[in-house]
């Protein structure tokens, strides 16, 4: 029931009402297109002749792609030089369809602007690069500050030499004293200033005492400056290279200032992106279509509900069009969508997390969904929790208006809250123990005070989902006219398994020697139909015996299966204690007026991190005791999820009028 | 103070600690891989989020012992009497869950941080890293649970 059925179709048209059809296809949005080489697979057997992958449209989606690219890159821009505050709860706008693809009529327009702002971001990376080179210069000119001689100016006389240099900031003081002691009237040193690790120096000497100098120089490692390419004193060109900077910092405010200019054009950006999208979805399924000169044939799956409303639709556009419709064979696969009730429909989004459903298996989710919410509300078990869980997810969907698996986890939520406060209701559980303290009794027991009572409850939990487990496959096995199979496979084990049960209860809980007789007798019986049953398939006589005798060892994993729903218990203590440790906490904060200030803000954050930390926990061990100890028994899961040709965008929300 | 009450309160107290050295260990382990993952996609940050999230639980399951114990012992109201013999019950009641936070954390850190890789290069197995991470954390639930029981069987 919950799986659609679906219908093959196979669609012949005329070339030139392919973008018709198309559009058309994609805005009924029910039909999902078969690869190209699923399609090719099967024309051996059409004998329809050899038919060429479309090449035109190829060329026409890398453009698409291309302009994508481009809006793109303006969209980022443009928020990076104004950015608009966008909180999580913004709704998208809606937009109808046609408006839509009215605004790929401007993207000539559009793109023109693109350009522009590819030159104006060229240009900012041109203004950067100056802008380092600049900054480098002047740090590199400020310890020569001092020096009042014209960079280029800096040349040898006939006699005399004129340079400027660096000496190592330690040997400063010992270079002026070598300096110092050639006693000499043909030198002038000037200490000029100092770089992170050199002193700057000014020095002229007469070429007389060249050797002298040469010997104190090479001796403390001297070296010449080159000021290349610069002109003017080092305050001249500090000056100067300022001002270049303020211009630099003018123009780019200019730059930024026109790039803001175009923030207007968001929206109408945001709209174009979304129509490209939906021409690059259409254009790649255009992809695999296959075509003659004058036809083009598709290949693809519509759920039969829609199927009627599908070929009326095509025929009502075109009256040139061929429409078969087929039904898969037994053992073909086809693309799954579920059909379920709205309170179901939410869980589905747990089942996807694991496995899709394949399109011959029974959809769990209908058995799954009951279970899934009272073991997520024995896991959060706090009825006051429940109550502000159920609130903010009703909230959130009201407000926010969630979709697809957003709206199905919260959905969730909204459920598993509901399930929260009836077992935070039977177990006493409302804020941790605030519910205790003023009195409120548990309307069954406190698990806290009897945990062996709970463990049980637990266990027996876990018996009755792992049974609705095999029941399930039971039911497939029968559906599919294994009678036999589920007799074997699932009714024996049902009888050893409730056999057993009933032997160690009635041992435990002395419930009387007939209700462990019974239980005696049903898990012999049911291990002797095991031991003849379960090895059917081998050959012979000894392999068939022991495979039956080893298919008992089965058993330690039903075990450990039902001893894993321990953490349902383990679980409902976790949010239990650590509510309590918060209201203690409150407590704690005293009496005084900002003391109650203090305790109402632990208890208020308090509690909402409880909650968060437990909603993550019961939502992942929930989901564990599915996939392993429930799913584990029939679910083989692995089919494809229906993905029709439809009209998807990212900033917009489209409707059709 | 009596030895039995030193002893109830190390056991408690290294509970905390190792099964949150385990925790830290774990989701610095996880958070690794999910800022790498992030950062070549960031849509991906809800689902690698709740993957690092996972080998935080056993820090949480320490610190819940250490209060059950401190309830039990009276740390917070009226204290109880304790003999030495009761003192080490009491600790050896705390030990399930202090060794085995500590060290299911760190694999289940591991573990998470492999299957934040895996959703990393391809979107929808978050499902399937999340069960495979939430396996390990089994054997701490169960340590938990010895804990928690113990802890409530020995009379004082």
């Amino acid at each position: 029931m919950a799986v659609i059925d679906m219908k093959k179709v196979t669609l012949i048209g005329i070339e030139r009402d392919k973008e018709k059809i198309l559009k058309a296809i994609q805005s009924m949005g029910n039909l999902q297109i078969s690869g190209f080489e699923e399609q090719n697979e099967e024309q051996k057997q059409d004998s329809i002749p050899k038919l060429a992958q479309d090449k035109e449209s190829s060329r026409t989606l890398e453009e698409i792609h291309f302009q994508l690219t481009e809006v793109e890159f303006a969209l980022e821009l443009i928020n990076t030089y104004s950015p608009v505050k966008k909180s999580m709860f913004d709704m998208k706008s809606e937009v109808e369809v046609h408006k839509l693809s009215a605004a790929l009529d401007s993207v000539h327009h559009i793109l023109k602007v693109v350009d522009e702002c590819r030159k104006l971001e060229d240009e900012l990376n041109e203004l950067s690069l100056r802008d380092t080179r600049l900054i480098n210069t002047i740090s590199q000119m400020e310890p020569w500050q001092k020096l009042d001689v014209a960079l280029d100016k800096l040349k040898d006389t006939a006699t005399s030499r004129v340079l400027a240099g660096t000496v190592n900031r330690g040997a400063t003081q010992r270079f002026l004293d070598s300096l110092k002691s050639l006693e000499s009237d043909l030198l002038v040193v000037n200490e000029l200033g100092e770089t992170r690790e050199d002193t700057c120096f000014f020095i002229t000497y007469h070429k007389s005492i060249e050797y002298e100098i040469s010997e104190v120089f090479k001796e403390f490692a001297f070296s010449k400056a080159s000021f290349a390419g610069l002109e003017g004193t080092p305050s001249e060109i500090i000056d100067k290279t300022n001002k270049e900077l303020n211009e630099i910092q003018n123009k780019r405010s200019e730059i930024t200032q026109h790039i803001r200019g175009f923030a207007d054009l968001r929206s109408d950006l945001e709209l174009i992106y979304d129509a490209l999208l939906i021409e690059r979805d259409r254009y790649e399924a255009i992809q695999n279509l296959t075509r003659t000169d004058y036809t083009f044939v598709l290949k693809g799956w519509v759920p039969t509900v829609e199927s009627h409303r599908f070929t009326e639709t095509l025929r009502s556009e075109t009256e040139d069009i061929y429409i078969k419709l087929e039904d898969p064979a037994a053992d073909e696969d086809f693309p799954v969508a579920l059909d379920n009730h709205p309170i179901i429909t939410p869980f589905e989004m747990v089942t996807d997390l694991y496995s899709t459903p394949n399109s011959k298996e029974l959809d769990p989710n209908i058995v799954m969904a009951p279970f899934f919410a009272i073991f997520f509300g024995i896991m959060m078990g706090d009825a006051a929790y429940g109550i502000i869980m159920a609130i903010a997810a009703l909230w959130f969907l009201k407000k926010m208006k969630p979709k697809g698996n957003t709206k199905k986890l919260v959905s969730v939520i909204f459920i598993g809250g509901i399930f929260t406060f009836i077992w935070g209701a039977i177990f006493g559980g409302w804020f941790g123990n605030a519910g205790e303290l003023a009195g409120i009794m548990p309307i069954w027991f406190n698990p806290s005070e009897e945990p062996i009572k709970m463990l049980i409850v637990c266990f027996a939990m876990g018996v009755i989902h792992i049974f609705a487990g095999m029941a399930v496959k039971a039911y497939a096995n029968i559906r599919e006219g294994r009678i036999m199979d589920a007799i074997f496979d699932q009714g024996l084990w049902y009888v050893f398994y409730i056999g057993l049960i009933l032997w160690l209860i009635g041992g435990m809980a002395n419930l009387g020697s007939n209700f462990v007789q019974i239980g005696q007798v049903m898990s012999i019986v049911g291990a002797i139909g095991l031991i003849l049953t379960q090895g059917r398939d081998k050959e012979n006589i000894f392999a068939k015996f022991f495979s039956g005798l080893l298919s008992l060892y089965d058993v330690t994993g039903f075990l450990s299966d039902v001893l894993s729903y321990s953490r349902l218990f383990a679980l409902a203590l976790t949010t239990g204690v650590i509510g309590t440790v918060m209201n203690q906490l409150g407590a704690m904060a005293g009496t005084s007026w900002y003391g109650w200030i203090l305790a109402a803000l632990i208890l208020v954050v308090g509690h909402v991190f409880n909650i968060a930390i437990n909603v993550l926990g019961a939502f992942v061990h929930t989901s564990r005791l599915q996939y392993i100890e429930f799913y584990g028994k029939f679910y083989e899961g692995g089919g494809k999820a229906f993905n029709p040709l439809s009209i998807r965008t990212k900033y917009s929300d489209p409707k059709n009028k | 103070m009596e030895l039995g009450h030193i002893l109830a309160i190390s056991g408690g107290a290294i509970a905390v600690i190792l099964a949150g050295m385990g925790s830290v260990l774990g989701v610095a382990t996880a958070g690794q891989s999910a800022a790498g993952v992030v950062a070549e996609d960031p849509d991906k940050f809800g689902s690698v989020l709740l993957l690092q999230a996972l080998p935080g639980t056993q820090g949480i399951y320490g610190m819940l012992i250490a209060f059950i114990l401190m309830g039990k012992i009276g740390l917070l109201g009226t204290p109880v009497a304790l003999t030495t013999s009761q003192g080490w019950q009491l600790f050896a009641a705390c030990m399930p869950i202090a060794i085995l936070g500590l060290l299911s954390a760190i694999w289940q850190g591991k573990t998470a941080s492999a299957a934040i890789a895996m959703v990393g290069k391809r979107g929808d197995t978050s499902g399937k890293g999340l069960t495979m991470t939430v396996m390990v954390e089994t054997y701490a639930v169960l340590a938990l649970l010895a804990s928690i029981l113990m802890i409530n069987g020995i009379q004082v």
